[in-house]
């Protein structure tokens, strides 16, 4: 499957994105997770690249203590999101960390709301899965112990749940791909059982399209690349194989740029997100174990 | 707004950091530089005043998820007790060019917040989804804005024009669900109310989902009940739900699903495997979930 992808294009086009592009200015306050968008594909297409800069710049971003902020634009204030990107980035170039434990807990901590939800930030409100996702894994990737959150975080994650199975971002919110990979994810980190599992699977496999092969993120919304990825590893995290891959090859060909890079829909503009997940989803299995340890480990 | 550069002759520029490296670069115009300069130092002297206000209102509408800039304007607008409504204005004005961004639908929740009041928000509401009538962020917006203010019965109204309008919007009727599981009603009279729905465009799956969604699914050995959410759900054998299903195409897909858990929850077993094969025809793009499904079941005649 892999050789009918243009590889070394990719590879191209992220080091594009990373070294000589000039970004437009709207992805200034995303600098964090788009680096950590290229640095995986990067890793997951064996390229080889310089680690040096990469820990540099993070220096810069990292405000106190494995706590990172999204971009060096201001003094903004660190945020979870940012900091997962950031620690996944330096785990994945073999930086050694020197972990101060109770400080990372601390902060993880300092962002959990009263029912058990995570917020961005300390001054923000902006609370949901995205960042009970983003705090468990980063804990995670540090190697701490999460055992004190599963009782609060535990039964947020669980009051997500819909009567479909899936979850949304939010209690009673529309179930969504993302989200349910958010949860499902956080469960197992959280050593808690994901419940409804048969309707979840249901749910899950009912995204990828009849007429294009794509995923979509919700019922009756069109296929975007990305759920390759939100799709794919949240039906292999509950060990199964039960995407139609080849149609789903077929989708993800029409979302290939002859510049490198995927984008959201066939024939638009490619950036480094949906290029990650895009790749991630069209993995053979021998790869699973490796992007696993990539994702939480 | 157009930024006044001589309203900031007292303060010194912080610029960006420089450094070596050549990572992940953003091209600012000269404007914007200058402007990002002046933010720096006002997030460093902690500045509270009418020109740090408007600052913000030029960062935001440059970059709308610039959070800290929303931190700063939230802290000028308490200090300076300014006018929310003003705000709101600022708000719906950003966030009609911006849907989709999280710090902007964030923001209008603090301040609606603050002013206790929604009168205008669902109108609001409105326009975003004239545009994209399932916004996520919307339609989130609309949870929260109708739990606080205690909006049920007369959003049971209103949801029914989005449905109208677009019977495959998933997003409203999950936000139907959400209504009524809040409020009183007649389970009977919503089943009729599904049934039709689903007569008019079965291939919907909206519609099934929702349908499905009021009853209890078979358990499998592996399925654990959520131990902190409790849905509203009835046992298909009490609906005679085979009937509604004999009028619907043989072949429907969600149909057949659906007809699998009646004769699983029947104890019907072989009939619900002879089922999964004819998915594994009529919906081949699943075949290896239609397999799986019938060596579960399996699993329960052995």
């Amino acid at each position: 499957m892999q050789q009918q992808l243009t590889i070394e294009k990719h590879e191209e086009f992220i080091k594009k994105t990373l070294y000589q592009q000039k970004l437009p200015c709207k992805m200034d306050s995303l600098k964090a997770l788009i680096l950590y968008c290229c640095v995986t594909t990067l890793k997951l297409l064996k390229s080889e690249y310089q680690c040096e800069p990469i820990v540099e710049f993070l220096k810069h971003l990292e405000v106190q203590p494995h706590q990172y902020r999204a971009s060096t634009f201001d003094d903004s204030e660190p945020s979870i999101v940012n900091s997962y990107c950031a620690i996944s980035v330096l785990k994945q170039i073999k930086q050694k960390i020197e972990v101060n434990k109770e400080s990372a807990l601390n902060y993880v901590r300092s962002l959990i709301q009263e029912d058990g939800n995570i917020r961005s930030s300390v001054s923000s409100n902006d609370a949901d899965l995205r960042m009970v996702y983003s705090a468990l894994a980063y804990l995670d990737l540090l190697e701490i112990d999460t055992s004190e959150f599963q009782q609060t975080v535990g039964k947020f994650i669980l009051t997500c749940q819909n009567q479909d199975g899936a979850f949304g971002l939010r209690p009673n919110l529309e179930s969504h791909c993302g989200a349910s990979y958010c949860a499902v994810s956080s469960l197992i980190i959280l050593k808690l059982e994901i419940p409804n599992k048969s309707s979840l699977i249901e749910w899950l496999v009912m995204r990828q399209c009849k007429m294009t092969g794509g995923m979509a993120g919700r019922i009756n919304k069109i296929p975007d690349s990305c759920y390759s990825f939100w799709i794919g590893w949240n039906l292999r995290l509950l060990g199964l194989d039960l995407l139609d891959k080849e149609r789903l090859m077929e989708f993800l060909q029409h979302c290939q740029s002859n510049y490198g890079g995927f984008s959201k829909y066939p024939q638009s503009m490619p950036d480094p997100i949906h290029t990650l997940h895009s790749l991630l989803g069209i993995l053979e299995n021998e790869d699973y174990d490796y992007v696993h340890a990539i994702l939480l480990n | 707004m157009n930024f006044n550069k001589l309203l900031w002759s007292d303060v010194e520029r912080t610029p960006q950091f420089t450094s070596k490296i050549e990572l992940l670069n953003v091209k600012y115009d000269e404007d914007y530089e200058e402007i990002m300069d002046y933010f720096r130092a006002i997030v460093k002297s902690g500045e509270i005043s009418e020109r740090v206000f408007d600052l913000t209102s030029i960062i935001i509408q440059k970059l709308p998820s610039n959070y800290n800039a929303y931190f700063i304007r939230r802290k000028c607008l308490k200090q300076m007790n300014l006018d929310l409504s003003k705000e709101m204005e600022f708000i719906n004005e950003v966030t009609i060019s911006n849907q989709k961004v999280y710090q902007i639908w964030e923001h209008r929740r603090q301040v609606i917040e603050q002013l206790n009041n929604c009168k205008g928000e669902i109108e609001f509401l409105h326009k975003i989804f004239d545009e994209d009538n399932k916004n996520y962020h919307g339609w989130s917006y609309r949870v929260w804005l109708c739990e606080k203010f205690n909006l049920y019965a007369e959003e049971l109204i209103d949801v029914q024009y989005y449905l109208d309008e677009d019977i495959g919007n998933n997003s409203a009727w999950n936000y139907r669900y959400f209504l009524l599981s809040k409020i009183p009603f007649d389970f009977n009279t919503e089943l009729e109310y599904i049934k039709n729905a689903i007569r008019i465009k079965d291939e919907n799956e909206a519609s099934w989902n929702y349908l499905r969604g009021w009853f209890k699914t078979f358990k499998f050995k592996n399925d654990q009940e959520n131990p902190y959410k409790t849905f509203i759900q009835y046992n298909l054998k009490d609906f005679n739900l085979i009937e509604f299903l004999n009028e619907i195409q043989y072949n429907n897909r969600f149909a057949l699903s659906l007809r699998i858990q009646c004769l699983l929850q029947d104890g019907k077993y072989q009939d619900a495997i002879s089922i999964c094969e004819v998915l594994q025809n009529v919906d081949s793009i699943r075949i290896k979930y239609w397999q799986y499904l019938k060596t579960q079941i399996n699993g329960l005649i052995q």
